[in-house]
């Protein structure tokens, strides 16, 4: 009996899950925007409903509507309007978008830290938590009957928008279509208002459900895209039943049922795991089963080719961007002699309390020219450069600990290590471009910040692991001053590597694969090998960078860093401050660093948030 | 150059794209040094029969054979690299790169595989390489006249110089074949003549063979030696141009309902 109760709250669950992605297929196919504030609208609006139940004794009659009617679709409207119709009209390119959208997300988080600050708050039901008894135990709570209700009704609602209305021919004659629509006379802004509204509408009614008795917290959502997009992926971005499908069945039951399966034996033979493997087995009953569903689809499902971006190059520095950056390249040496010079000489000039923002900006400088390199020189999107430092970071500390590898050496293969599970990486993403390629690295992320990072037994827990700073003949840099200078050294080695894939044959090649694959492949160049390539080397340069602000700390500690958050605040830092060119990594690392919003705390401390989205226009 | 081997042998490709049939079992044959002419109206399946040729689209049935190997089943570099040059309807030039850049990095492709590594690390072979391709590419430019563009951004080029561009990039991988998808559109008629004579003047001198599809009428029939129809995906016609000329099938198929479409491009051009 216990199973069937499990798949009756599994439907419940899956129903919203079915909901968010149909949310964010709506918005995707209607704007060509990928929502990544789709979580944190969710969360935004699951405090609105907070404040109005639990804090001001509204009624459920008024603050239900309010927040799902007006609430949802009044964010969605307001971000047409405010951020993404300027965006459109100034053509920007999808890579460009999505940032913005980040830059949404970052300032949802920022919002909510604001107004509500971190403290864990008890979600508001929406309705009461009593439920109905059937016979043999099990039970269907009323919260879930309103669940399935509810989606019914907004499936309903919505088949009848789209083949009753005239807004709704008109938002499918632009998912079909969307240059065809956009040359007759669809009013554009119009749908993209509506879809918007739609959209997050869709987000805030997750939200809501989702919180409903449920603990509620500014990053509780943050990682809802991913589920979301889970379904969306399996439904391949088209069919919206198979969405309501894929969301009850895979996302809901499956990970229901699995809640009750011990990984660590294997049915049936009586295998058993080591502890460290059993909980990387069972941590991927979590959440993480979407990330997993969505690598698998990703993966396997070739006719996502059809659906995800278009031919066209999704590379993120626009032609202007680029001829701009390579221009500017040209002009000389002078100024990173001049900024060279001034990082040697540093540390006469500030105290040892200061050294270490120092000596952080290196090292988060090596990680961002890792971005730089990949997104800028070669147009590939990665959303989990952060986890690539890590895992560097994590596999040098474990050699060094356990194998007793001098540091000098850990380093190197903290960064092959890196190497490695980029390339893992981008050989999925060989058929993926653009936003498709971006998701695929997020999930990646996702699975292996639970596989490994979150483990217990392989990196150390709350802890983390010791990480020891490097000696060299019996000459140690452990003192600030001389770890700082050894930092330098390092950032200089990868700098140049950096620069030999920007300039000569590596950069034409790579700037010619981002702006047309069908051309680069017409001369001969074999997309694959140079796309594993730059996956490879900017992961090399990213893992390095993981080791160096790991040794910073003194501690690999994968609790308070190396996450898909700071991933996502690197890659929007990084854009902003300019991904077509090396200085653009240099300033954004010494804008962060200096005011240190990594490492010292938790990732997201509030200051970081409010990162304005216009900024990132 | 090997006499007597077709640089390319089309035999009875199709191509689907869902239910449509964008190619049914076409073939055509461009022999060596030949300067072969596709022609036919809009949505005949011109370019997709480039793209099963270059590799971009997968044939449902039939062969392609380039220089006398199958590679039907070969992926677009390797095609490439077998000595095909392309350019496209659609332009596709490397936007942020500049001119000069962009045929030496097609020269540079060609000269050499590999060398990631050494790249990477900026190894003298790769120096020397380098070198190599920019005196290619310099050639090139000057041959078609570009010298004088060689620093501007491609992105940035009007479409008569783009396809001069294009031309230039697929002449540096020294092809031994090349396929041209409208060469002549965007150009004026002065400078069209001046991209026939080249043309002649590249087979005579490298012996380079060509696969060229147009809509100008008059620009195919006076450069090709042989010209093949097509018509919704399949081979309506071929022969000498003077054939062609003659056929009451193409004349009533395309001739005849083009004519008009054909004056008014050319007073556009």
């Amino acid at each position: 009996m216990i199973w069937v109760q499990l798949t009756v709250v599994g439907v419940a669950i899956g129903a919203i899950y079915a909901l968010a992605g149909m949310g964010l297929v709506l918005t995707y196919k209607a704007t060509g925007i990928f929502n990544f504030a789709y979580g944190g609208i969710a969360m935004l609006v699951a405090y609105m409903y907070w404040q109005m139940r639990s804090q001001w004794h509204w009624p459920l009659v008024i603050a239900a509507p309010i927040a799902l009617l007006v609430v949802g679709p009044g964010i969605g409207v307001l971000l047409e309007r405010v951020v993404f119709r300027p965006l459109e009209r100034r053509g920007a390119s999808t890579p460009e978008k999505l940032v913005a959208t980040l830059g949404v997300f970052l300032l949802c988080l920022g919002l909510a830290f604001k107004i509500w600050t971190g403290i864990v708050r008890q979600g508001s039901r929406i309705v009461s938590g009593r439920s109905l008894q059937f016979g043999g135990n099990v039970r269907l709570g009323f919260d879930q009957l309103f669940v399935l209700v509810f989606t019914l009704v907004v499936c309903v609602l919505l088949w009848m928008l789209f083949s009753r209305t005239h807004i709704g021919t008109e938002i499918r004659a632009v998912v079909d279509r969307r240059e065809l629509a956009e040359l007759s006379a669809i009013d554009a802004n119009r749908v993209a208002r509506i879809s918007w509204a739609l959209g997050c509408g869709l987000a805030g009614a997750t939200g809501v459900l989702l919180a409903s008795g449920s603990p509620l917290d500014p990053y509780h959502f943050t990682l809802l895209v991913v589920e979301a997009f889970s379904v969306a992926v399996v439904a391949r971005l088209v069919s919206l039943p198979v969405a309501v499908a894929a969301g009850v069945l895979l996302l809901g039951v499956l990970q229901s049922l699995l809640s009750r399966v011990d990984f660590g034996h294997v049915p049936f033979t009586g295998i058993h795991f080591s502890h460290g493997w059993t909980q990387a087995l069972n941590s991927l009953k979590g959440a993480n089963i979407s990330a997993f569903i969505l690598v698998v689809a990703l993966i396997v499902d070739r006719r996502l080719d059809d659906v995800g971006g278009g031919s066209s190059t999704t590379g993120l520095v626009s032609r202007t961007m680029g001829g701009r950056a390579r221009a500017r390249s040209r002009s000389g040496w002078v100024v990173p002699a001049l900024v060279g010079a001034a990082a040697v000489l540093l540390p006469f000039f500030i105290d040892t309390i200061t050294l270490p923002y120092a000596q952080i900006t290196v090292a988060l400088a090596i990680t961002f020219t890792s971005i730089v390199c990949i997104t800028g020189f070669a147009g590939q999107i990665t959303l989990f450069q952060a986890v690539v430092a890590g895992f560097g970071a994590f596999i040098a500390a474990r050699v060094n600990i356990s194998l007793g590898v001098p540091v000098l050496v850990a380093i190197p293969i903290g960064g092959l290590a890196a190497t490695l599970l980029g390339i893992a990486t981008g050989f999925p993403a060989l058929k993926r471009r653009g936003l498709f390629l971006g998701l695929t690295t997020l999930a990646v992320g996702l699975f292996v910040h639970s596989f490994v990072f979150d483990n217990q037994i392989f990196a150390g827990g709350a802890q983390g692991i010791r990480a020891n700073r490097p000696g060299l003949f019996g000459l140690s840099f452990d003192s600030p001053r001389s770890f700082y200078w050894f930092e330098l050294v390092v950032a200089g080695l990868m700098l140049l590597l950096a620069r030999n894939l920007r300039s000569g044959r590596l950069g034409r090649v790579l700037a010619a694969m981002r702006d047309s694959d069908t051309a680069a492949r017409s001369i001969g160049v074999d997309l694959r090998a140079y796309k594993l390539f730059i996956f490879g080397a900017s992961s090399f340069i990213a893992g390095v960078g993981g080791c160096l602000l790991a040794e910073q700390a003194r501690v690999f500690n994968a609790v308070t860093g190396y996450d898909l958050f700071t991933s996502l605040f690197w890659f929007v830092v990084v854009i902003v401050a300019g991904v077509g060119s090396i200085g653009g990594s240099t300033t954004s690392s010494t804008s962060t660093g200096s005011r240190s919003c990594w490492s010292r705390s938790a990732p997201c401390s509030s200051g970081i948030c409010p990162a304005r989205p216009s900024s990132a226009c | 150059m090997t006499d007597g081997v077709d640089p390319l042998r089309v035999e009875e490709v199709s191509v689907s794209f869902g239910g449509l049939r964008a190619l049914d079992d076409v073939s055509l044959r461009v022999p060596a040094g030949g300067i072969i002419g596709l022609i036919g109206p809009n949505g005949a399946g011109k370019t997709t029969l480039f793209n099963a040729v270059t590799g971009a689209v997968d044939p449902v049935r039939g062969a392609v054979w380039l220089f006398g190997q199958d590679v039907t089943r070969w992926a677009p570099h390797n095609r490439a690299r077998l000595g095909v040059g392309r350019t496209f309807q659609r332009l596709e030039l490397f936007g942020s790169l500049t001119v000069k850049e962009n045929l030496v990095v097609a020269a540079e492709s060609h000269a050499g595989r590999g060398g990631l590594l050494s790249d990477l690390l900026a190894l003298p072979a790769s120096i020397e390489t380098r070198a190599a391709a920019e005196e290619r590419a310099t050639a090139v430019l000057a041959e078609l006249g570009l010298d004088g563009h060689a620093d501007a951004v491609a992105g940035e080029l009007p479409t008569g110089l783009s396809r001069l561009v294009e031309l230039g990039r697929a002449l540096c991988t020294e092809p031994r074949l090349l396929l041209l998808d409208e060469p002549s559109s965007g150009l004026r008629a002065q400078e069209s003549r001046k991209l026939a004579d080249y043309l002649r003047d590249t087979r005579e001198r490298r012996g380079t063979s060509a696969l060229v599809v147009e809509h100008d009428m008059a620009f195919v029939l006076g450069l090709c030696d042989y010209v093949y129809v097509l018509d919704f995906g399949r081979l309506l016609a071929e022969g000498t141009p003077a054939e062609i000329r003659r056929d009451p099938a193409v004349q009533a198929a395309y001739l005849g309902e083009d004519t008009e479409t054909h004056a008014g491009s050319a007073a556009g051009g």
